[in-house]
């Protein structure tokens, strides 16, 4: 499954790491070449702008619990692509890829969510070319 | 010997005028349109200043050189993720019209792109068209980043951090970066009153039709005091009052003391609007910053709420252990 998401996830790799539709400074927060994927337990979801957020517990290689930030588009771009507030609930155990936070911060801009019952939840990338402002 | 210098001295004399005759051709404005990935519209400047053309696009410096008729120069700009990358542009001059390649070293992208003199606006009669509805963003500007500063927006510039963006604390991030964002906004026009609903952050602007003057006392505020005329067919929104903001997401200071004009046009067919907007800010800017934007009639959008909620980003912030240095830096900034 692992080597199954990682494979979806690189196909959108470069188009991606161009068109990140951050209305704030992606490039400073995370690594346009650096991805990886944590699975843990979702604690908080927030379907909110400026940007939809799921912090999720992950047992880390000393089975410490670590609580990552997982970011993506706003509910405007993700309910007109399907992606509705009760996608993705508090308890659910989830595995998040995507662009790795800068200065090991446990973060991912989220590139796909892989829900227990195998669903996967792609937010796509922006049609509308260009920067933001 | 001697008629080598004769005819050195010969051909001195053709060259000097044509290329006096060149420099003169290529000194003003400059509309250029450039297809890299989308339409983006700019304006590119020359100005000679002790002998030497010098180049601006959008208000901003670039690097310029010219051999004969060819040109070359580079614009940076920023991705939507807030990369800085570069375009470098070569091409011919050839008249009033100048066109050529450019690529993005860095992406591995190119396209194209044209220039026509840009000409001076002139003053007709009001013609009023219908620009109502729903208007979903098509593509935007050069988004140049290195703007002519004056020394405090320059050191304003550097001193910024991603983490000075009103909006991740769902504050308005004010009328230049918001007339840009991705998001549609809704027209609704009379006589008196052009309204824009913009979906992010719910502004709204009130631009005042009924030639009232911009009041000398009022609340600076994120969107400012607008009013409005229309010359021919081109509504023209002058803009001031407004609360200190950004350009874009690079940290360009925007001042209280700024004066915006928009001059938005409507498509022949009646399907797109495109606005150049005008940014006269003494304060931070040697020469006016220019931005464009361009929206697509989209009737059957329907327009969201803006739901934003500013805890997401400080609990991430407190889980990096920046909460503390966070609050402190939004304390000095007010």
């Amino acid at each position: 499954m692992r080597i199954f998401i990682h494979c979806l996830a690189m196909i959108g790799i470069s188009t991606f790491a161009t068109n990140v539709a951050a209305h704030h400074s992606f490039a400073a927060e995370f690594s346009y070449e650096l991805f990886g994927s944590r699975e843990g337990e979702v604690v908080e979801v927030h379907f909110v702008n400026p940007h939809a957020q799921v912090f999720f517990a992950v047992k880390n290689e000393d089975g410490e619990e670590q609580i990552w930030n997982a970011q993506t588009f706003p509910p405007q771009t993700l309910l007109r692509r399907g992606w509705n507030r009760d996608s993705i609930k508090v308890g659910d155990r989830i595995i998040i890829e995507g662009n790795l936070g800068l200065e090991n911060s446990n973060k991912l801009w989220i590139v796909t969510i892989t829900l227990e019952d195998g669903t996967i939840i792609r937010p796509r990338v922006e049609h509308e070319a260009g920067p933001f402002p | 010997m001697i008629e080598q210098s004769k005819l050195s001295l010969l051909g001195f004399l053709i060259a000097l005028p044509l290329a006096t005759n060149c420099l003169a051709q290529l000194e003003g404005e400059w509309m250029l349109t450039v297809n890299h990935d989308a339409e983006r519209l700019g304006v590119i400047s020359f100005e000679r200043r002790n002998g030497e053309i010098h180049a601006f696009v959008d208000g901003g410096p670039t690097s310029f050189e010219r051999e004969g008729n060819q040109l070359e120069f580079d614009v940076d700009y920023r991705n939507g993720g807030g990369r800085l990358l570069s375009r470098h542009f070569s091409g011919t001059i050839n008249g009033d019209s100048m066109s050529g390649t450019l690529v993005d070293e860095e992406l591995g992208t190119n396209g194209i792109w044209a220039a026509e003199p840009f000409g001076a606006q002139t003053t007709s009669p009001a013609a009023p068209v219908d620009i109502s509805g729903i208007w979903s963003r098509i593509s935007a500007g050069m988004e140049k980043v290195f703007l002519d500063y004056t020394d405090s927006a320059e050191a304003a510039v550097d001193d910024y951090t991603y983490l000075d963006d009103p909006g991740l604390r769902c504050v308005s991030p004010g009328l230049i970066r918001l007339s840009g964002w991705p998001y549609p906004m809704e027209i609704l026009q009379n006589e008196q009153q052009v309204t824009i609903l913009y979906e992010s952050f719910h502004e709204v602007r009130r631009i005042y039709m009924d030639g009232r003057d911009i009041p000398e006392s009022w609340p600076n505020s994120a969107m400012g005091y607008s009013t409005g005329h229309w010359e021919g067919n081109t509504l023209v929104i002058e803009t001031s009052l407004l609360k200190p903001s950004f350009v874009d997401q690079a940290g360009q200071p925007v001042s209280d003391r700024a004066a915006v004009v928009e001059r938005i046009v409507l498509s022949e067919d009646g399907q797109n609007l495109r606005s150049m907007l005008t940014l006269h800010d003494p304060d931070n800017y040697n020469r006016p910053v220019i931005r464009f934007r361009q929206w697509r009639k989209t009737p059957e959008r329907t327009m969201m709420e803006y739901d934003c909620d500013s805890y997401p980003f400080l609990r991430g912030l407190e889980l990096e252990g920046k909460l503390g240095d966070f609050l402190e830096r939004i304390r000095q900034l007010q």
